[in-house]
């Protein structure tokens, strides 16, 4: 009789132990995808947020004219020597439409475009979000309405700038994302 | 069944291992990430921190150079730093360059400053105007550097003439000034280095006395330098008819907002004697600064419109002419009315008044310099 009792007993703690194994390699599996697309877009993100940063701190530098050509919430356009040669190129950062990136599965990922004299450098993002938010001398938010009319693109002195990234397909019935968030005082406006 | 327990416990085990190490190898990546972020961020705040730092030495001791670099230790980073002068955009600039290393990470920043503290950016020259200039007679617009008693200060100048319009030399009049730290004494025809024709000013010409001292972003808003006449700190004035002036010598900010109809918008025949803030101006940019007879003003004078500094009358500092389209022709003198560039009569004319305080409004990333590019 202890025998049975011993042998069904073993096969009942064998299966939680299996199923125990079983979830836990499932869930460390889930968690391994994860993190490894969350690093991918955590460096999709800083690297373009590097480049971000390299451009928007130069604003203005050596530029004789106006420094701003567009400032709207998803796009902005500006004048900066960002070669520092003397000559001051035009940097235009815009967002793509969503329909160019039908191939993803992300229904909401768009390019994140960045032209250099009009011309298309290949500096090309999938992103989710990209907003521009402009201040002025008073750090008070300034509204796009104002900032259609070059006199209004003038008060411009710092702006903050969102990026967020998503993973092109759903991991775990989400889509993983990395985000950056940044104020930023160009010093030569 | 024990044997099959012990084989699925071991591969889990394994399984297990090899996906924590691929974890930690993405959370290693992720920290590393982070990490060089934070150390650009820093490198960067210590450039900057640094150059701001060197900028205020600077602007305590107008002499502080370093030449040959320099590194020294600031918040967890090694700064190598040199201050040098540099003719940078064609000007006579103080470039304050500054590489920080912090956690491995590099970051460099240059900034340049107008050589000269405390000379605001509007002023670019003996006379800075928004319209076409003309001079005629004999008069003289001499651009070279003077102390405020007159006397040439060689190499730091600037220019006779900066116009966003045209300028005529007429008459025996002379100009002078000083181009890359070169003098030119005024002669007829001028040497074309000091004058600047067809100019265009980033932003728009400044549109009222307070924007030409920069306005909200250096503590002018509009209608300081008006509250400050009102005041009548220093023998400051403030009147809507020039007969209302208690007479010479002017002092401190001396403001006549004139009606904008003629003949009422004019100020004639005056004896400038007098130093500080002189200033003209009204609503529709139209108040007439006419005839400068006689008489020193040391000093800035700010007017919508000016028509001959002529006979005994001499300006020793820097005029700036506000309005685009002048009523009477653009004869800013003749005979023999001297205008000479000063940066120590404008000094004197900022600090009587306590106006330098306002302008460098010390705090954060604000300098006592004026800064004209930072490339970081």
């Amino acid at each position: 009789m202890s025998m049975w009792i011993d042998f069904i007993g073993s096969y009942i703690i064998g299966g939680i132990i299996l199923l125990i194994l079983f979830n836990l390699n499932s869930t460390i599996s889930t968690a391994a995808s994860e993190n490894l697309h969350s690093g991918i877009m955590q460096r999709n993100v800083t690297s373009t947020a590097d480049l971000i940063e390299h451009d928007i701190y130069k604003i203005g530098y050596r530029v004789a004219g106006a420094d701003f050509a567009i400032a709207d919430s998803n796009e902005i356009k500006f004048s900066a020597d960002i070669d520092d040669n003397g000559t001051a190129e035009v940097i235009h950062y815009y967002c793509g439409d969503k329909t160019e990136l039908n191939g993803t599965f992300n229904p909401n990922d768009f390019l994140l475009i960045r032209e250099i004299n009009a011309v298309e450098p290949g500096a090309k993002t999938a992103v989710v979000d990209f907003n521009v938010t402009y201040f002025d001398s008073l750090s008070q938010q300034i509204n796009y309405n104002l900032l259609t009319t070059q006199a209004g693109m003038n008060q411009i002195r710092s702006l903050r700038i969102k990026l967020k990234c998503e993973t092109e397909d759903k991991i775990d019935d989400h889509y993983e994302a990395a985000e950056w968030e940044k104020t930023m005082i160009p010093k030569n406006l | 069944m024990s044997k099959f327990l012990l084989i699925l416990i071991l591969g889990s085990l394994i399984t297990f291992g090899v996906i924590s190490f691929n974890q930690n190898k993405n959370i290693s990546q992720a920290t590393e990430n982070s990490v060089d972020n934070y150390a650009q961020t820093k490198a960067r705040n210590v450039a900057n921190s640094t150059i701001l730092m060197l900028m205020s030495t600077v602007a305590d001791d107008y002499d502080f150079r370093v030449v040959s670099p320099t590194t020294i230790q600031v918040l967890d980073g090694d700064v190598t730093y040199f201050v040098i002068d540099e003719t940078f955009e064609g000007e006579d600039q103080i470039k304050f360059s500054v590489t920080a290393n912090v956690y491995g990470v590099t970051k460099s920043v240059v900034a340049y400053t107008d050589k000269f503290p405390f000379f605001p950016p509007s002023f670019r020259g003996a006379i800075t105007a928004n319209s076409s200039v003309l001079s005629n007679g004999n008069m003289t617009i001499d651009g070279r550097n003077h102390t405020a008693l007159g006397t040439v200060i060689p190499e730091t100048g600037s220019y006779a003439i900066w116009t966003t319009g045209t300028f005529t030399q007429m008459g025996t009049s002379d100009l002078g000034g000083t181009d890359l730290k070169i003098d030119y004494v005024p002669s007829n025809p001028a040497n074309p280095n000091v004058i600047k024709e067809n100019q265009i000013w980033s932003g728009g010409f400044p549109d009222s006395p307070d924007m030409v001292l920069g306005g909200p972003a250096t503590g002018f808003p509009e209608g300081t330098l008006k509250s400050i006449a009102q005041s009548g700190i220093n023998g400051s004035q403030y009147v809507t008819n020039p007969s209302g002036l208690s007479g010479n010598p002017l002092s401190g900010v001396t403001y006549l907002e004139l009606p904008t109809n003629f003949p009422h918008n004019q100020w004639k025949d005056m004896d400038i004697t007098g130093s500080g803030v002189l200033v003209l101006h009204n609503s529709a940019k139209n108040a007439i600064m006419k005839n400068l007879l006689s008489g020193t003003f040391k000093g800035i004078i700010i007017v919508d419109d000016l028509i001959h500094v002529q006979d005994l009358a001499t300006v020793i500092g820097t005029i700036i002419i506000l309005t685009p389209a002048p009523t009477d022709g653009n004869c800013v003198g003749n005979s023999d009315g001297k205008v000479l560039y000063s940066t120590e009569a404008v000094f004197d004319a900022l600090t009587g008044m306590n106006l330098e305080k306002r302008m460098f409004n010390y705090g954060f990333s604000n300098s006592r310099l004026y800064v004209t590019n930072w490339l970081e």
